[in-house]
Order: structure tokens, then sequence, then C-alpha cells
């Protein structure tokens, strides 16, 4: 098996591409997308903890969390994309700067 | 079933019949009044289940009193019981109550309609008055102060709503906001006493407390004041009696509550919420004992009120005035029992004269009904045209002039007894001239109303006698007045299945038997037949010239008594010139230093503050997403720092 540090940094780059994916993109679709890298980064962190002991919580917890994550993460997109559908049925659109109404 | 342990129905029946006449009651046929009978009839049978299962005990030596109930409130230092007592204080309470609450439910399905026709909210009415029965009967069971209060301002609160029953009159609305706001003053003294006896003895419970308080523990924490603590802590209860009790100086509230219906000042004006304050000193009274000083303020007060509340009954020309004006003098004479002592016979007064009270309302009801008269001097040879109603309001006045053998004179009696035992012989003295002028308004109230020749003889022709469902409450009611005085005697008591007489029923500290001296009851009945013919030397019919004399010969002092010796006039006065001002004062206050400058400034500041700082909301997701990492990467990296 490959060292911790090995796991943990390749989770850091997933979760960083993600940052960066949701910070430039502008279509609202591949932002979720990037949203949704950033969760399976956090789980895969969970999931190597939970592998190789590391924590003193005990081996099940981490995994228990990255289920957990998985079940939001299935709700959150059911929810994002459902607004995402609604914004582009109004505006025809799902450019994230043209939706910028709710200002000063 | 020992129904004692259950006496939490007694006011859960009348409490859901309010309920739901309060919910359907207007869609009801005949405005549901049968519900709010239906419960009085079922808490006065209750009663009487009640009453055999508490006899039982203390034929069973099992101690007369029994606290039932459950807790209401609960954080371990801090305990507020839904809890109920049965003890003999409780049951005399129940039983006037209950009683009258269903005379007067009967009597209102007639008196609150003209040719059959009710009168508009006729539904409301009886809700409330179901909700009065329930908050009464909570305020004479509850086993601690603080569930005493709530029942206390629940009584208040019905007694508002149905003084100002007949809202679109404005005196109506006037007198039922005299009313409130007058007992209030009072109830917040009573708020603060129960909260002193809290602090001090950590308890509710009026059993805790009173024990507390025998002990000697009822003391200030820093010790500061010592027992001047209890005597303050007691007297504020007193002022929420006095408060509820119309007691000088808060009397002036009951003469204007006679603007609710008639039945309505029979229940609570006279019988029932106006006695509360009666009944909590009979409750404390323990307390009073202990502490120094509280019992001589109450029988101060009480003596008083009952001479000044008589003298100006006797210049009242409305009937319901005089017999308000009679309710607050005979009250006052309860507290005189209560100040010398005599729980016993506090309550046996209590007891009578919420009977016989009850009647003459009932029967000034009839009056005014029959009528549509109640100003005194346009009546007038009524009784040839409605002879029950005639004969009921006379024997019930006879029964307050005290005369024997009727229940006043027994009731009265023994608080000469009491008086002439346990204070001096000026109290007595005192006690006389107002068992004198209440034979003497009363004898001059029954002259005027039913004897003489009639002043208007419109009003005479057009007046009936008044139909069953009126009548059978005034009957009842004065066959109580006849039988309940004879209570008194041991005798009597004990064929009932008492353990005595009243005496040896209700009593605090000790049973004492009724001691029937022939010279005090021989010049009490003296004095009551003396005011009964001195009444009659100054009003009757044709020597009403006399009392014209006397009115010419000192006229200020007349038109101090027919002005109620100007109290109205100096709260007025008080009002216009201390408590307005004042009042503007602090609405000033409020308004330029509170709401100006401590509200709107910081206010203001906050808007001009975000005026300039709403730019950042430029409305852009990807923006927003950014703040949210350099937050995240600013706390984490802080953290990071800061880590141990």
């Amino acid at each position: 098996m490959p060292p911790l540090d090995h796991i943990l940094i390749v989770n850091a780059i997933l979760f960083a591409i993600g940052v960066m994916g949701v910070l430039t993109r502008r279509n609202a679709v591949l932002i979720l997308l990037s949203v949704e890298l950033m969760l399976n980064a956090v789980s895969l962190n969970m999931v190597a903890f939970a592998v190789y002991g590391q924590v003193e919580f005990g081996n099940i917890t981490g995994i228990v969390f990255a289920f957990f994550i998985i079940v939001i993460a299935a709700a959150e997109v059911a929810l994002a994309l459902g607004i995402v559908v609604r914004t582009f049925r109004n505006r025809a659109t799902a450019n994230v700067d043209e939706v910028n109404l709710l200002k000063w | 079933m020992i129904w004692a342990d259950h006496a939490w129905i007694l006011p859960a029946i009348p409490a859901l019949a309010f309920l739901v006449l309060f919910a359907f009651g207007r869609f009801l046929p005949r405005g549901g009044d049968f519900i709010s009978v239906g419960a009085a009839l079922a808490v006065f049978v209750l009663f009487f289940f009640v009453l055999e299962s508490h006899l039982d005990w203390l034929g069973a030596g099992l101690g007369g009193i029994r606290n039932v109930g459950t807790d209401w409130i609960n954080f371990d230092s801090f305990i507020v019981r839904l809890g109920f007592t049965v003890d003999s204080i409780a049951i005399v309470m129940v039983f006037v109550v209950s009683t009258v609450a269903l005379m007067v439910n009967l009597y209102s399905t007639n008196y609150l309609r003209h040719q059959g026709k009710p009168e508009p909210r006729y539904w409301w009415y009886f809700a409330v008055l179901s909700l009065f029965v329930a908050a009464m009967l909570t305020l004479v069971l509850a086993d601690n102060l603080l569930l005493m209060f709530v029942a206390w301002e629940g009584v208040g609160l019905c007694s508002f709503l149905l003084i100002g029953f007949y809202y679109e009159r404005r005196s109506a609305v006037e007198a039922a906001k005299k009313a409130f706001i007058t007992t209030r003053l009072g109830d917040v003294g009573l708020f603060i006493g129960i909260i002193l006896f809290w602090r001090a003895t950590g308890s509710f419970q009026i059993s805790d407390i009173i024990a507390a308080a025998e002990a000697g523990r009822v003391n200030d924490l820093p010790q500061v004041m010592g027992d001047g603590y209890l005597t303050l802590s007691t007297l504020m209860l007193f002022l929420g009696a006095a408060g509820k009790s119309a007691q000088v100086p808060f009397h002036v509230w009951l003469p204007d509550a006679m603007e609710g219906p008639t039945p309505v000042s029979a229940l609570i004006h006279a019988a029932t919420m106006v006695v509360a304050g009666v009944y909590l000193v009979a409750r404390m009274l323990p307390v009073f004992e202990v502490a120094p000083g509280a019992s001589n303020v109450v029988l101060v007060v009480g003596l008083t009120t009952a001479l000044l509340a008589g003298i100006m009954a006797l210049a009242q020309n409305d009937i319901k005035r005089v017999l308000a004006y009679s309710t607050v003098s005979q009250l006052g004479f309860m507290f005189v029992a209560l100040g010398v002592g005599a729980v016993g016979i506090a309550m046996f007064h209590l007891l009578t004269h919420a009977f016989f009270k009850a009647c003459l309302f009932l029967g000034a009801g009839s009056v005014i009904h029959m009528t549509g008269e109640q100003d005194a001097r346009k009546l007038g040879g009524l009784w040839w045209r409605m002879p029950v109603t005639a004969s009921t309001f006379i024997i019930s006045a006879i029964a307050l002039a005290g005369i024997p053998p009727l229940s006043g004179f027994f009731s009265k009696d023994e608080i000469f007894v009491a008086t002439i035992g346990g204070a001096n012989t000026l109290v007595a003295l005192l006690l006389g001239v107002a068992a004198f002028l209440s034979a003497l308004y009363m004898a001059r109230l029954v002259f005027i109303t039913f004897f003489g020749p009639p002043k208007d003889l419109a009003v005479i022709k057009r007046t009936r006698e008044a139909p069953p469902t009126i009548l059978i409450p005034l009957v009842f009611l004065t066959v109580l007045t006849f039988l309940v005085g004879f209570l008194a005697f041991d005798q009597v008591g004990a064929a009932l299945g008492f353990p005595g007489g009243i005496g040896n029923y209700v009593y605090f500290p000790e049973p004492h038997d009724f001691h029937f001296s022939n010279s005090i009851a021989a010049v009490t009945g003296t004095i009551s037949l003396f005011g009964v013919l001195t009444a009659w030397w100054f009003f009757w019919g044709r020597n009403s010239h006399r009392a014209k004399a006397v009115r010419e010969f000192q006229p200020r002092l007349a038109a101090a008594v027919e002005n109620k010796f100007y109290f109205d006039e100096a709260y007025q006065w008080g009002i216009d010139r201390a408590i307005l001002p004042l009042a503007r004062m602090v609405a000033w206050f409020d308004r330029m230093i509170v709401n100006d400058t401590g509200i709107n400034a910081p206010a203001d500041a906050t808007r001009y503050v975000a005026y300039w700082l709403r730019y950042h909301v430029t409305g852009r997701i990807p923006d927003y997403a950014l703040l949210m990492v350099i937050g995240i990467a600013l706390a984490g990296g802080l953290a990071f720092l800061l880590r141990g």
C-alpha cells in the first residue's frame, strides 16, 4: 500500500482542482461538477484515514462519514440541478455571471 | 371513588363548558345556555360527593385537609404545583360558588331575554359565566399561591368582561375599566407578597408558607428587616385582598360594577368574587396572626369599611347601588371577624351573606327586569304587583338587617361575640353602629321600593310578577337564607353529619362552640330592630318629610354622603394632578431619550454604515465563492497557526 501521505497529497490536489473549478467556471453545471470533485476529495480523505487507522475514532467512523457525504452530495445535486434547470427555463442561460439580480 | 381526591373535576367541568361555548356557542340552539346551566348543575351535585368524602375523613380521624394534584412547573429548585386542597374553608367556598352559580345560571336564561328574544351576545354571556365558575373554583381549591393568583386574575378578567357586557353603553365600559384597574392595584401588591414569601421560604405552597411563618422562618435572607419582612409580605397579600373585596380605599369600583347585568352582580359582585379577598385572608390567617400588627390592619380596614360603606348606602337611590354599598359594608364585617382571628365566624358570615345578598340582587334584578326602572325613587308600592319577589326580597333584607331568627342575625351575632372576646369595647361599639346602619339602609330600601304610594303609575301598571325561572332561584335562596343560620348550632351540624356547628367545622387555631349569649343576642337584635324603626321614622311613605328635614338641617354633610365622601373626586384629582403629569414626563422621556436617542440613533448609524458597505454585494456568484474560499483559507490558516 502507498503511504498515507501520498494519498493525502492526491486528495489535496483533487480538492484544489475543485476549488479552482468553482471559482473560474461560468457554467452552473460545471460549477456543480467541481463541487462534487471537492466533496469526493473529502470523502476519499475520510476513507483513507479510516483504512490507515490514523485517527482515534476507530475505523468505522470514517467510512460512515464517507457514506454520509455521498448521500448529502446526491441530495444537494438534485436540489442544485433543479435550481439550474429553473434558471435555464426562465433566463435561457446557465451562465452564473448573468444571474446577478440579487444585489444592492 | 374518593371524590375529594378528584376535586380538580369541579373546576374542569365549567372550564370544558367554556371551551365548548367559546367555540360553538353562537351556533347552538338557545346560545348553548343549557351547557352552562348543566355544568353548574353538575358542579352542584358533585359538591355533595366531595363534601361526603371530606366528612368521611373527618369522621375517620384522617384530618380535615387533603392535597392532591401534580406538578405544573418543575425545575428542581422552583416547583409550582397544579394542586388542589380540600379542607373545610374550601368546602364552604365551593358550596357558596356552586349554589349561587347554579341559581344565577338558571335565572339568567330568563333575565337576558326580552319577550322571549335573547339579547345580543347571549351565548357569550354564558361562556364567560362558565369561565368565571371554573376560575373561581380553581381559586378556592388551589393549594399554592401562584395557581391561586392565576385564578384570581381569571375571575378578575371575567368580572371585567361581564361588567362591560353592555359595551355599547359608555358608562359600562368605564365601569369595567375602573373595576379592572382598581383591583389591579391590589393585585400588584398580592403578587409582590407572593414573591416575597417565595423568596423567604422557597415555596409557593400555602401549607409550607404557614409552617415557615409559624416557625419564625420567614425572614429576608440578609436579615435586614427581621419581623418587618414578615409584616410587609403579609400586608402585601392583604393589599390584594382589600382590592378584590372592595375595602376602603379600593371600594370605589364595586358600586360602579353594577353596570353589568344584575345576575352577574349577584354572582360575582356579591356572593363569590368579592369574597375572594376574605377567603385569601382566612386561608393565610395563621400568617396574619404571627406577623406583628397585620391583624390589626385587617381589623381597622374592615371596621372603617363597614362604617363608611354603611353611611354611603344611606344616600343612594339606585337599588343595585344600595346593595353594592351594603356588600362592601358586610365584607368589612367579615374582615373585622378575621382581624380578631375568628376564621369560622368570618366564613359563616360569608356563607350567610352570599345567600341573602345573592337573593337580594336577584330580587332587585326581578324588579328591574319587570319594571324597566332601577331608581328606587320612581318605584314604590310594588309589593302587591310582585308578591313573590317582594316577599323573598324582604325576607333577605331582614336577614341582612340581622333580625332573629334569620341567618344574618346568627353570623352577625357571632362576629359581635368574637369582637368582644378578641378586641376592645370601642371596636364592638363601632361595629354596633355599622350593624345599626345595615338595618337602617336595608329597611329604607325596602320601604321606598315595595311600600308607600307608587310614584309612577305607568311603571306600576305595566309591572307583573316575574316568570318561574326567575322566581325559583329567589325562593331557593330564600329557603337557604332561612336555614344556613342554624348551622351555628352544634346540634344542627351534628344532625347533618358535621363534627358540630360551623365553629367546630371551620376553625383556627381551635374549634369553638357557638356561645349563644342571651344578653349579646338581645343587644344585637335590639340594635337591628332600632335600625328598622329609625328607617320607618324617616323613610316610610308619609314620614319622608323627616328625611328631607335632616337633609336641610345639615346640607353640607348630606351632600358629602350623597357624593360618597368625594372618594371618586379625590381619585380623579389625584389622577389629573399627579399621575397624568407624571405619565406625560415618562412619555417624554420614552420618546426623546429611549426612542429617539437609544433606539433610533444606533439604527441610523447602522443604516449609514450599511449604505456604504452594501456595494460588496455584486450579485455575481463567483464573487461570493471567491470570498468564501478566502474566508475559509484565512480561518484554516489561523487555526493552523494557533494549533495547540
